[in-house]
């Protein structure tokens, strides 16, 4: 049996009588505590699932890909100092036939190493068995693959390597740590049906695609406290003769990096979002208390005469404050375990791990445990130590009666001519400027965070538009196995259906301006495209210049380069020719660290003459069918891909995640602004209801009444809204900046509707709250009102 | 002279059109004849009890009261604390409601009539003054009245009020720059401002010197002289009964005595 001191009880029945209250506070903190357990927790399983799989699977560091090497050249990068381990294998991209898929598929062939038990990027068999090294046509291919075709053991599909069409047969089903997230190249979000891995025995691969005693790709393994960028450099030192095209890290893998950029993103919004939400429990902690003091002056009083300590009176208003975040904390917790349990499953269709757990670590508690609890406490401290400071002399006498002065509105002359419910209304704000404050810039955090939150849709709009309908607007990309000359245009345009043919070209390089370098591409686009625009982030349409180089500014700023400097380009591919370029044009850009030159002057740099790796084909669409059977065929493609997939695909990514975040988005607003609303409004109340009763009395109907509880509060939102729309045009634009990765940039562009549907739901989550004060009116004792003291 | 120039949106007692009615007969008459005046009845209470609680916590504060008050009387109400002088008040006040028996204020059955009601029957046709002035902190005098007046169709002017009260020069102070005798003071300003047909007064001695009880006294018998308004007085001290032209003696919920002051004193006579 637990035997509660009178003060604990008393505390408890004070709760109880606040529960209203209390329960919006700890909403408020359950938020914080949610979103911080959410994002921290899902981290850490990710990145926890991801260390422990590339541990066990030696995931490499460094990864190169090259024309063709001699196997003997595996032996000089053995010996490069730093390197612990060193796997050499064959990688094509190829075109892959379904049967009954009239669009062609990519896939990416890769060999299988000789012992997969020791090799570096070993793969994890899920089902069936690897391939028999003496048969040809045996493949494993990659879970995401396989799921999205309903492939089994057993299955086969066909792919077009070296001309040749092949029948494959699957034997198993295959992660890999080099594949967590599979994307293929030049895309943007994945598409597991049509572009999937597969790993085949190297000699049947070599035999197929003419490589035998040669490879074309290596990964490496560096020594505990190698130095990646030497390795690098040797790397490429050893390659470059054999067409390199530069070694990277793991920071440049492709799954790799984008699985950073999501635990990024994590780490954002664990640093953003909780912060707002402690912030503001703490100020609505802060007014609770403060007024529970105001009104318990004679029973803090009393306490102090019958001997309790000033610290033991503070402690105990501290106790509310812990109480309330105890609540929070329970809210937060089993909320927060939901939502992080729910993002890791929506995580597993996109990230493929052999082993993928949501678990809380008990520090992820702890911590949130501790934020949620310090900032309470730090609201509630701040309140109490006006009831540390009251002598029991004077805390016993009654108040002082409230003073009152004209506002500074009024002094101005700006308040007009109003009625004297409006002067209540405006003196009562103007009593409590800090509170008042308070309570505009807490409604204004609700709205500043839905505003900044909800941008995304704005951005994705954006991005969208500029990617699919302006940057991009061919139906389909024709990759050529090697460079063409030009007129391959006649060509491509007699394929069936092509209404018109613009070519491409895209050489890897490496760029270098002082001490920085960068490795990157630069896209070689004709004069006058009229399928490729390319548009900057304020969506105003950039041309490439005629000469010279024109850089996205997030890699001008990798490389600290400004418009007219002059960079190093090291050319990472046919000839290899090193130039001196001068950056023409800075662009700013959402996605990737892009360079764009015209094709010709491109084709001059690299001396190359005039050639093409891909032509932008926009097409007939009834005639689809008939390009992609006679694509399939063609020896000389290598890819295609489609623009409409990518964009369908991208849809359902975002119609898959958004509705899901805007629950979550609105539904933290809204319990900012309800819990922010409805505190003010109680208190008000609480200090009014004397007046307010008084006013009944004096013949005001209860509308007429609440008219000044809900005037108050309308006055505050109102302020709150204007303050709101400027605070998420910040926070819309930090996150913005969080949110930026390497890889991509969020285009900042705040649609007016954005601004006016968070400022509805603000507004109806305020109209609720004051509704619940408003039946309090109800209740109001007339008869007492008569008979006693305010 | 005064009227009721707001209709008393009610339905209780006969359906709206009826009451209404009977309100603009009623006070469309010039007041200021009291022969005329004093022979009408204001409020008739018939058998009116009221009991606070249920089981063993039931407390009757009145027992069966009978009582006519006619227009234009000043009428004190005396008795021991828990006698049910406040009770009756609250429920001819609109305030509370009864438990049985009836008030008719005019031709009307307040007991009948729903919280809007009884809202609109305080709002245009009684003037209350409490003990603790109840003055809203946040309003200067001159709005405390005007949040009265600004109900009303055609009250006095603020200033007037403040002005019958001898606080001409107070006007705009805030409640808290007022000592308690002006507070008072204002709150009978705002109890008059809007020129009701009654002024019910709870102790509005009870929370002031003596001194300055006899000028929030002359005040209201003042304004009962000029105003011909019904004004009914509670209070616990029996010297103020000397200024009234009826003086009501309560005792355990119910009526104990009902005298008739032959020759009433004016309040700056009084003394305590």
């Amino acid at each position: 049996m637990i035997g509660l001191s009178s003060l604990d009880l008393k505390l408890l029945r004070d709760m109880w009588r606040r529960r209203g209250q209390v329960l919006a506070i700890a909403l408020v903190i359950g938020s914080a505590v949610a979103t911080l357990v959410m994002a921290l927790a899902a981290l850490r399983s990710l990145s926890d699932a991801r260390e422990a799989y590339y541990d066990r699977n030696r995931f490499a560091h460094v990864f190169v890909d090259m024309k063709r090497a001699p196997e003997s050249v595996a032996a000089r990068l053995r010996a490069i100092p730093g390197a612990a381990q060193v796997d050499t294998r064959i990688a094509r991209f190829v075109t892959i036939d379904i049967e009954g898929e009239k669009e062609p598929l990519r896939g990416l062939a890769l060999s299988l190493p000789r012992r997969n038990e020791t090799a570096l990027n070993a793969l994890v068999l899920q089902h069936g068995r690897f391939p028999d090294p003496d048969r040809a046509n045996e493949v494993v291919v990659h879970e995401a693959f396989a799921t999205a075709n309903g492939f089994l053991p057993g299955s086969s599909f066909a792919a077009i390597m070296n001309g040749r069409k092949q029948r494959l047969v699957i034997t198993g089903i295959v992660l890999s740590p080099e594949h967590i997230y599979v994307i293929g190249p030049g895309e943007i979000v994945p598409d597991n049906k049509r572009y999937g891995v597969f790993w085949m025995g190297r000699k049947a691969l070599a035999a197929i695609l003419n490589y035998e005693g040669a490879f074309n790709s290596a990964t490496l393994r560096l020594l505990r406290g190698a130095s990646v960028d030497d390795v690098i450099a040797a790397v490429d030192n050893v390659l470059g003769p054999y067409g390199a095209t530069g070694a990277y890290g793991r920071d440049e893998q492709a799954s790799h990096s984008f699985l950073e950029s999501e635990f990024g993103q994590l780490r954002a919004m664990a640093g953003v979002i909780p912060p707002i939400f402690l912030l503001v429990s703490a100020f609505l902690l802060y007014t609770v208390i403060s007024r529970q003091i105001e009104t318990q002056r004679e029973e803090v009083g009393l306490l102090k005469a019958f001997g309790y300590s000033n610290a033991a009176v503070g402690w105990h208003f501290v106790k509310f404050a812990i109480v309330v975040s105890v609540v929070g904390l329970a809210l937060g917790w089993s909320a927060g375990a939901w939502f992080g349990y729910s993002i890791t499953e929506l995580y597993r269709e996109y990230f493929r791990f052999p082993v993928l757990r949501f678990t809380i670590a008990p520090d992820i508690f702890l911590m949130s445990a501790g934020v949620a609890v310090a900032a309470s406490c730090g609201g509630a401290l701040i309140a109490t130590r006006r009831a540390v400071r009251l002598t029991p002399a004077v805390a016993m006498a009654p108040p002082q009666p409230a003073t009152y002065r004209e506002s500074l509105f009024e002094r101005l002359g700006l308040l007009g001519k109003v009625n004297a419910t409006g002067y209540m209304i405006v003196r009562h704000i103007t009593r409590f400027p800090a509170r008042s404050g308070m309570t505009v810039i807490g409604i204004a955090l609700s709205l500043g965070l839905l505003i900044a939150t909800m941008q995304f849709f704005d951005s994705i709009t954006l991005m969208i538009d500029s990617f699919f309908f302006r940057a991009q607007r061919q139906d389909v990309t024709v990759r050529f196995v090697e460079l063409r000359a030009d007129p391959v245009r006649a060509e491509v345009a007699r394929l069936p259906g092509v209404l018109k043919t613009e070519l491409r070209r895209g050489v890897g390089v490496k760029f270098t301006h002082g001490p920085r370098d960068r490795r990157g591409f630069i896209l070689g686009v004709d004069a006058g495209s009229d399928l490729s625009q390319q548009v900057d982030a304020k969506g105003r349409t950039i041309v490439v210049p005629p000469s010279g180089l024109m850089l996205s500014r997030r890699l001008a700023n990798h490389l600290d380069v400004e418009q007219g400097d002059i960079v190093q380009i090291d050319f990472l591919e046919g000839r290899r020719a090193h130039r001196q370029v001068r950056v023409t044009r800075l662009i700013d850009e959402y996605v990737g660290l892009a360079a764009y030159m015209e094709r010709s002057a491109l084709n001059r740099l690299t001396g190359d003459g005039e050639v093409a790796d891909s032509a932008w084909l926009t097409i007939d669409k009834s005639q689809g069918d008939a390009l992609f059977a006679r694509v399939k065929e063609t020896p000389g493609v290598f890819t295609v891909s489609l623009q409409h997939r990518a964009y369908e695909k991208f849809r359902e990514l975002l119609d898959q995640n958004m509705m899901t975040m805007v629950f979550f988005y609105v539904g933290f607003a809204a319990v900012i602004a309800f819990g922010v609303a409805f505190n003010a409004s109680r208190i008000t109340l609480s200090e009014r209801a004397h007046e307010l009763a008084t006013l009944r009395v004096l013949g005001y109907h209860k509308r007429e009444v609440a008219l000044i509880l809900v005037g108050e509060l309308a006055l505050l939102a109102l302020a709150a809204l204007v303050l709101g729309c400027v605070i998420g045009y910040g926070l819309a634009a930090l996150m913005i900046e969080l949110f930026t990765t390497d890889l991509y940039q969020i285009p900042f562009g705040l649609a007016p509707a954005t601004y006016g549907w968070s400022s509805i739901v603000v507004l109806v989550s305020v109209a609720v709250s004051s509704a619940f004060v408003v039946r309090r009116i109800q209740t109001l004792d007339l008869v007492r009102v008569l008979k006693t003291r305010d | 002279m005064f009227y009721v120039k707001v209709a008393f949106p009610s339905d209780c007692d006969g359906g709206p059109s009826e009451f209404v009615g009977k309100l603009m007969e009623t006070s469309i008459e010039p007041m200021a004849d009291p022969t005329i005046a004093e022979e009408r009845v204001a409020f008739s209470v018939r058998g009116l009890t009221k009991v606070y609680g249920t089981g063993a916590a039931q407390v009757h504060a009145l027992r069966g009261v009978d009582l006519d008050l006619h227009e234009g009387e000043l009428v004190v109400l005396l008795g021991p604390s828990g006698s049910g002088k406040s009770t009756l008040l609250n429920i001819m006040g609109g305030l509370d409601r009864a438990t049985g028996g009836t008030v008719r204020f005019r031709d009307n059955e307040l007991t009948a009539c729903n919280d809007r009601e009884l809202t609109t029957y305080r709002r245009h046709h009684v003037g209350f003054i409490f003990q603790f002035y109840n003055l809203i902190p946040s309003l200067t005098a001159r709005e405390n009245v005007a949040l009265v007046t600004e109900l009303v169709a055609e009250p006095m002017p603020p200033a007037e009020a403040l002005r019958i009260v001898g606080l001409a020069d107070r006007m705009d102070h805030f409640p808290a720059q007022l000592s308690g005798g002006e507070q008072q003071r204002v709150a009978v300003a705002r109890a008059v401002a809007k020129r009701p047909e009654v002024l019910l007064c709870d102790e509005p001695t009870g929370a002031l010197d003596s001194a300055t009880g006899i000028r929030v006294l002359e005040a209201l018998a003042d304004i009962n002289q000029t105003l011909r308004t019904t004004t009914v007085v509670i209070t616990h001290n029996a010297a103020i009964a000397a200024m009234a032209d009826h003086v009501i003696r309560f005792a355990d919920g119910k009526v104990a005595s009902t005298e008739t002051n032959p020759t009433k004193r004016k309040a700056s006579e009084l003394s305590w």
